[in-house]
């Protein structure tokens, strides 16, 4: 009974609550009718007249994008106008359905050849998205086609033709895989980047710098006020913000060092990269094959488009930093390095080296069937012996080898301004743990020591760790923009004569009579320094002859070189890798040296421009 | 008699119930709505049945709410309330950023606004945490509820929602109104919010802080930021008081008016219907509203009242303050007007809410009639 009580006074309160609250609603709602009578009758006249003098329509409209630009200057992408058949969706008759729209685009395809069925496919999936009051491009037409409409264009209302500014690449296949190219702008992308200013953007940067770039090439979005009609239609122009275009993007690509690259690697598929190693900016990056990233703009065929995705030999694929490959003999530099820093041996220390190198009743071949008989670290450069590596691999361990390769960045993204840049892979016992769950075995340590095994790197990642070499430890991280300079952390060497005595048997690679990089040496005419690289790629029988003739093509080795010169005031460090090419002397080393041939040459022309 | 039923008697007790006049006013601002959307829409059919499948889907979570007995909810308010806390968090470390803020979650198939648990979960909360003990709530009981209120509150103003943070504080600080706090303390709280007005304003965001500079000033930036409330209000204005006609309005149908069938649904509205239009809403507001008071006045007991009067007062105050902000009597704060503004998890939210008036009129319903048998 007393808890009844007591609920009966508190409903008693909130009861007066309650009309409190009934209180404030009914004044609250008066407060609202009364700013409706103020608005829609005392003002009405006011508000009528604003009404029908309101004929400004806001559009936005779309910056013009930067242009990318190579060291010289040479421009790599640029803009053009192009004629387009665009769609007016509130100038069409009724009723404005899709179904309409497609069949009426049936009837126009006698005019423009590039009406097909996938553009009208893609007009359809974009409808339900499409603003109804703006423009929307249908297809790019030639301007024959465009002229021809415009005489009859009177009797298709909803449809007309208009010039835009469309993104060209003046220079097609070449340096494809560094600028990259625009797709259309998709619902996807509006997720990440600002719709606000991407409201009236076609396209936007799909690879190389294109994408990596996007927000400094495309610009801000400017907006115009327009006077329409009763019926939406736009009279003039009242008044415009115009849009800030795009930053032009200077590379540090030197556009003929880039061609001469791709024209030595011709029609094989592999990799040159050529970084100065006093700042880090790439002066070419050639893989090929390669693509002419206009037809992405100009649209292509889902059959060529599949076409140019299922292609064997992968011409979308940037080989020089998504591709990985065993850097085989070109990591005897920095091994050399890591030995001396680890006193696993000096400058001095003899071994011998013999056709083969026993441990633990398995034997390991050197490329040499004779042998090279006692050889220091000097000579094991210049002859690529593997026997020495092998065992000075065994005395470093693994843990003493992967911490002096991370120096180098090797198993490491490089941070260039490319997105999609592969690590390559820096094997060691965690990482086997983690990975295949099985125990290191020490026949992998020493199969690393001459870059065999595990081991994966990107021609990039050679390119700078030869760069970090060739500076004596002084690195800069590789970059296409100039604006993107940047020093890294340089590596100490607690004795730093042994960069010296590693760069000394570089040398000895290219100019000795029995160095392995001879034949690029000869054609540098400079002093240069390099190491050659024959990475297999099959596995053979103890017994097995290796016989590149007889091979099928995609079993023969990788054919690798790193190197830079001049080797005493390095201004281009380069690496080469031509994927089954054979050996790294016979087929890379060549290459590399018309490379700085070529690079010397042009620095004295643009020195001295007489 | 004992007050508390068993779970058994509860069970044979149960009827199918739904209150008809709440109904009627609901399905009747919803035909009205939907007429709106397909003018906003430009007569997109396609868009018309997306928003009436989510009203159907809204009526039916709603009638569905009006089964369950309102023990249930009281029993899972605090759980409720927990795991709304939990997914506030949630959305603070692994939320989906769109338009710069955080507020959602996304569960691969749907995304989901954690802040719209917390209208219902929070006031629930503290209605069982006051009703409790007699009313009016006691000093502890006090610091206690407006710890409860304050939490959520802070997450989703920090994501940042103003509009939604508003929306929470209503609902929470309506139940703590009724359940008796004393005037006194109201005055000094209001004191306060004003003294420390200027403190909070160096909290907001960029944006919220121009949205409240373009509300004293709309005609400061015209085609900029004070675009949207001055043709918002040039569309109510030219409407008369007969209005343009349906499908009419030059405002609307030229694509003047922003958001025309979300935020700004009443624009519309009032620009293609008139004053006649307006006080037709309003009136069929009115009759909701006061439908909900009803339930309150005969609430069983003091949980069912408190909350029964804080779901009719948060309603209240999404009309108030949507139109308030369309009119240009309070800034752009982007809260939808209830039940005729296009989809959104709030029409969820709003219909759950109905159901559970409805539930508490349940109760009454159930009570009297037993009354009258004995």
């Amino acid at each position: 009974m007393m808890q009844f009580t007591a609920r009966h006074t508190d409903s008693k309160l909130v009861r007066r609550r309650l009309l409190v609250a009934l209180l404030v609603i009914v004044i609250m709602m008066i407060i609202l009718m009364l700013r409706m009578i103020w608005l829609q009758i005392t003002h009405y006249e006011k508000y009528q007249e604003l009404a029908d003098g309101n004929r400004i329509r806001v559009e936005p409209i779309a910056p013009i994008r930067g242009r990318i630009l190579d060291r010289n200057g040479i421009v790599l992408a640029d803009n053009q106008t192009v004629h387009v058949l665009e769609l007016h969706r509130d100038a069409l008759p009724r009723p404005r359905t899709l179904e309409a729209v497609k069949a009426k685009l049936e009837q126009l395809s006698s005019y423009f050849s590039s009406l097909d069925e996938a553009t009208i496919r893609n007009l359809s999936q974009q409808w339900a998205r499409m603003n109804r009051h703006q423009p929307f491009i249908i297809t790019r037409i030639t301007e024959t086609e465009a002229a021809t409409f415009a005489v009859d264009e009177w009797k298709h209302p909803g449809f007309s033709i208009n010039a835009v500014a469309q993104r060209t690449y003046p220079q097609g296949k070449r340096a494809s895989h560094v600028v990259g190219y625009v797709g259309r702008t998709t619902i996807e992308d509006l997720k990440t980047l600002d719709p606000e200013n991407y409201r009236n953007t076609d396209f936007v940067g799909r690879s190389g710098v294109e994408q990596s770039y996007e927000a400094e090439l495309h610009g801000q979005t400017g907006l115009r006020y327009l006077e329409v009609d009763a019926k939406g239609r736009a009279i003039r122009e009242l008044e415009r913000i115009p849009p800030t275009s795009g930053k032009d993007l200077l590379l540090t690509l030197d556009l003929p060092l880039q061609n001469f690259a791709e024209d030595l690697l011709g029609n094989r598929k592999g990799a040159i990269v050529a970084i100065d190693p006093r700042n880090g900016g790439i002066l070419a990056m050639a893989s090929t094959p390669t693509f002419d990233p206009n037809q992405f703009v100009v649209g292509m065929s889902g059959q060529d488009y599949q076409q140019l995705i299922k292609d064997p030999t992968k011409p979308l694929l940037n080989r020089a930093t998504q591709s990985r490959y065993p850097p085989g003999s070109t990591i005897k530099p920095f091994m050399g390095i890591v030995g001396l820093e680890a006193n696993a041996i000096t400058a001095k220390t003899r071994k011998y080296a013999g056709p083969s190198f026993e441990y633990k009743g398995m034997i390991y071949r050197d490329w040499k069937k004779e042998g090279h008989g006692m050889v220091d670290l000097d000579i094991a450069i210049t002859q690529s012996s593997d026997v020495f590596f092998y065992e000075l691999a065994l005395d470093l361990t693994i843990n003493r080898m992967d911490t002096g390769l991370q120096q180098f960045g090797f198993g490491e993204k490089t941070g260039i301004d490319l997105s999609s840049e592969s690590a390559g892979l820096r094997p060691n016992p965690a990482w086997k743990r983690r990975v295949h769950n099985k125990p290191w075995y020490p026949g992998e340590t020493i199969i690393a020591g001459i870059g065999q095994g595990y081991m994966l790197t990107t021609p990039l990642q050679l390119a700078h760790a030869t760069a970090t070499l060739a500076m004596r430890g002084k690195g800069f991280k590789p970059h296409l923009a100039q604006q993107a300079e940047s020093a890294l952390e340089p590596i100490s060497l607690k004795n730093s004569a042994h960069w010296q005595t590693v760069i000394d048997a570089m040398v000895n690679v290219m100019h000795a009579p029995n160095g392995t990089g001879k034949k690029g040496g000869a054609l540098a005419n400079t002093i240069m320094a390099g190491k050659t690289g024959t990475a297999q790629v099959v596995a053979f029988a103890k017994d097995a002859k290796y016989n590149a003739d007889l091979l099928p093509e995609e079993q023969r080795d990788h054919a690798l070189f790193v190197g830079f010169a001049p080797a005493k005031e390095p201004s281009i460090a380069i690496a080469v890798m031509i994927e089954n090419g054979g050996s790294g002397g016979g087929t890379a080393s060549p290459l590399a040296g018309l490379m700085v041939d070529f690079w010397l040459k042009r620095q004295t022309q643009t020195s001295n421009p007489q | 008699m004992t007050l508390i039923d068993t779970p058994q008697q509860q069970l044979a007790k149960w009827r199918f119930y739904i209150d008809p006049w709440l109904l009627l006013g609901i399905l009747a601002l919803a035909t009205l709505g939907s007429s709106v959307v397909y003018s906003a829409s430009d007569g997109d059919l396609a868009f018309v049945e997306a928003h009436l499948s989510k009203l159907i889907l809204a009526m039916v979570i709603m009638v569905i709410a009006a089964q369950i007995p309102l023990n249930w909810y009281r029993q899972f308010s605090v759980p409720l309330y927990l795991v709304g806390l939990a997914l506030l968090l949630a959305v603070m470390f692994f939320g989906e950023i769109s338009k710069g803020a955080q507020r959602w979650l996304d569960f691969g198939v749907f995304r989901f606004q954690p802040s719209e648990i917390m209208k219902l979960a929070m006031p629930a909360t503290i209605a069982w945490l006051l009703a409790k003990q007699s009313l009016p709530p006691n000093w502890s009981q006090l610091g206690i509820a407006l710890l409860i209120l304050l939490i959520p509150v802070a997450l989703i103003a920090k994501q940042p929602d103003l509009g939604t943070a508003i929306l929470v504080v209503v609902s929470g600080g309506a139940v703590i109104f009724f359940a008796g706090l004393s005037w006194k303390l109201i005055a000094a709280i209001v004191t306060f919010i004003a003294v420390s007005a200027p403190v909070a304003w160096n909290f907001l965001h960029d944006y919220q802080q121009k949205r409240v500079l373009m509300f004293l000033d709309p005609e400061s930036d015209p085609l900029g930021a004070g675009y949207h409330i001055i043709q918002s209000k040039i569309a109510i204005g030219s409407g008369g008081l007969e209005g343009k006609g349906w499908r009419n309005g030059s405002q609307t149908q030229l694509d003047f008016l922003p958001e025309s069938h979300t935020d700004f649904v009443f624009s519309v509205l009032a620009e293609e219907w008139g004053l006649l239009g307006v006080s037709l809403l309003l009136t069929l507001y009115a009759f909701v509203i006061l439908r909900g008071l009803y339930i309150a006045w005969y609430a069983r007991d003091s949980f069912g009242q408190l909350m029964a009067g804080a779901i009719t007062m948060s309603f209240f105050i999404y009309v108030f303050i949507n139109i308030g902000m369309v009119s240009g009597l309070l800034p752009v704060v982007g809260v939808p007007l209830p039940i005729i503004s296009y989809g959104g998890t709030s029409l969820v939210t709003l219909m759950l809410g109905f159901g559970i008036l409805m539930s508490i009129h349940a109760e009454h319903k159930r009570q009297a009639k037993r009354h009258h048998q004995s």
